[in-house]
């Protein structure tokens, strides 16, 4: 009898527009995956082993980004499920929406103990995209175990609210101590990101991506679907992505995993899944 | 020369649809319903002006608003441009002036004003120098459905769940990490609002 694949749930509220190419990484990485409504039903969501919260702009980022969907009835149903173990991966307004319902960092169970606040960019404001570079901090977590700590991997960001703030003392060197910082900007070559554009939000410690204490709840500003085939790359980043992107001469180099994928194959990972052949 | 303060206001004249969206999110979504009747919104903009005098600091902001579109757009908002009477930074009696006895009034604006920041940013970018300082509040209006009483023990705590976020229950108006907020009771006593 053949195991069943694991199914994924990409949660789309309205204002979200990411969610289907979200679904093909997730699919990409060897997954069954659903878009699943967020005013849907909760009995069929708990059925799921996971979920991916995709980037956009859930309810027109009224207030304040993620955090009118983060009072919806089914983050609820995400914070119990995320209590059981199973995965939870926001990106970019995904991430928003767990830092507004409390889920990420989590060390206060379901507390609000950080903020992504409006970006802060030397005679720029608003909303900001560029590929970034990213360590990976953390290799232990639901979106990153597919990396190796210290891996640096170009992934773009686009946000007008992601700089990762918190007016509790003390509360990012915890984090730092307590590994749940999985991925930091940095340069093309690892080098510290101290300032714009390497820190393209002026996020504290150059921090783009925290999990839970337990790992398997991950907020992350980049947007790694977009950088889930080598054709997405551009041809002058620079680091060798960049140069793998100029070298590749035919549709299979090009439609051939690009440095985002692994965050879907982690997800896979987790299940002990394959990542399908893509 | 001197820094003239003033307080630019700024409305909508069509429906506000992020003010109905929060009333929404804070009847329904928080159960709140019993609790908050309304919810209207304007935008605060404490703007410091090098100017000979104030009719001239006046006419720089008028120039600014009337013809930029970075505060306003003609289309959609309507604005009045006043002399602060008191200090920026500090308790404002002008928040609270216009306020009904079942009304409190939630000022928000960010920690570290990146929107004035940015604002600013974009007026040097016009060539325009004179505007030294700027910061945005958003006033958040909030009828209650019963006119409150100042020896209320619960009122407060009200507010905060209403205005600070501490949970996926709770509160709306301000991330206590991001931003600052304060409230305004309908009897002009103003109060911070983060515990």
């Amino acid at each position: 009898m053949t195991k069943s694949m694991p199914r994924i749930a990409v949660i789309r509220f309205p204002g979200m527009n990411c969610e289907e190419e979200t679904k093909r990484a997730v699919v990409d990485a060897g997954l069954e995956c659903d878009v699943f409504m967020w005013n849907g039903p909760t009995s069929e969501l708990v059925e799921y082993d996971g979920y991916v919260l995709p980037g956009g702009f859930s309810y027109q980022d009224r207030v304040r980004a993620g955090s009118i969907a983060a009072k919806d009835e089914i983050v609820d149903c995400l914070f119990e499920e995320a209590e059981r173990g199973k995965p939870v991966i926001g990106i970019c307004n995904g991430a928003q929406i767990l830092l507004e319902a409390g889920m990420v960092p989590g060390i206060e169970r379901g507390r609000v103990q950080m903020g992504l606040a409006t970006n802060i960019m030397p005679d720029r404001d608003g909303y900001y995209t560029r590929w970034t570079h990213l360590r990976v901090a953390n290799d232990g977590t639901c979106a990153t175990r597919a990396y190796e700590r210290g891996d640096v991997v170009p992934i773009p960001v686009a946000h007008a609210e992601g700089r990762f703030v918190s007016a509790e003392k003390g509360l990012i060197e915890t984090l730092f101590a307590n590994d749940q910082v999985v991925l930091t900007y940095c340069g093309p070559e690892a080098g510290e990101a101290r300032e714009f554009p390497a820190n393209p939000n002026g996020s504290t410690k150059a921090i783009a991506g925290i999990s839970n204490p337990e790992g398997n709840v991950v907020a992350m500003m980049p947007h790694p679907e977009r950088a889930a085939r080598l054709y997405q790359v551009p041809g002058n980043l620079a680091g060798p992505w960049g140069a793998r992107k100029r070298e590749a001469r035919d549709a299979e180099a090009m439609f051939g995993p690009g440095p985002g994928l692994p965050v879907m194959s982690s997800l896979a990972g987790f299940f002990g899944a394959e990542p399908r052949e893509v | 020369m001197a820094i003239f303060q003033l307080r630019l206001t700024i409305s909508l004249k069509i429906p506000d649809n992020e003010a109905r969206s929060a009333l929404e999110a804070i009847r329904v979504k928080m159960g709140l319903d019993d609790e908050v009747r309304d919810l209207t919104r304007e935008e605060r903009w404490e703007l410091g002006v090098d100017a000979v005098s104030f009719d001239d600091a006046k006419a720089v902001v008028e120039k600014l608003v009337a013809t930029t579109n970075l505060f306003a757009n003609p289309n959609k908002h309507r604005y009045t441009l006043a002399r602060a009477d008191v200090p920026f930074g500090g308790p404002d009696p002008s928040v609270g002036a216009d306020l009904a006895d079942d009304e409190v009034a939630i000022l928000v604006s960010d920690r570290e004003s990146a929107e004035g920041d940015s604002i600013l940013s974009a007026i040097r970018r016009l060539g325009v120098t004179d505007v030294r300082s700027a910061r945005k509040w958003v006033r958040w209006r909030v009828a209650l459905t019963r006119t409150p009483s100042p020896e209320e023990p619960d009122l407060l705590p009200l507010i905060r769940r209403i205005g600070v976020a501490t949970g996926r229950r709770d509160g709306l108006l301000s991330n206590p990490h991001s931003q600052v907020s304060r409230v305004v009771l309908p009897w002009g006593e103003e109060k911070p609002l983060e515990s």
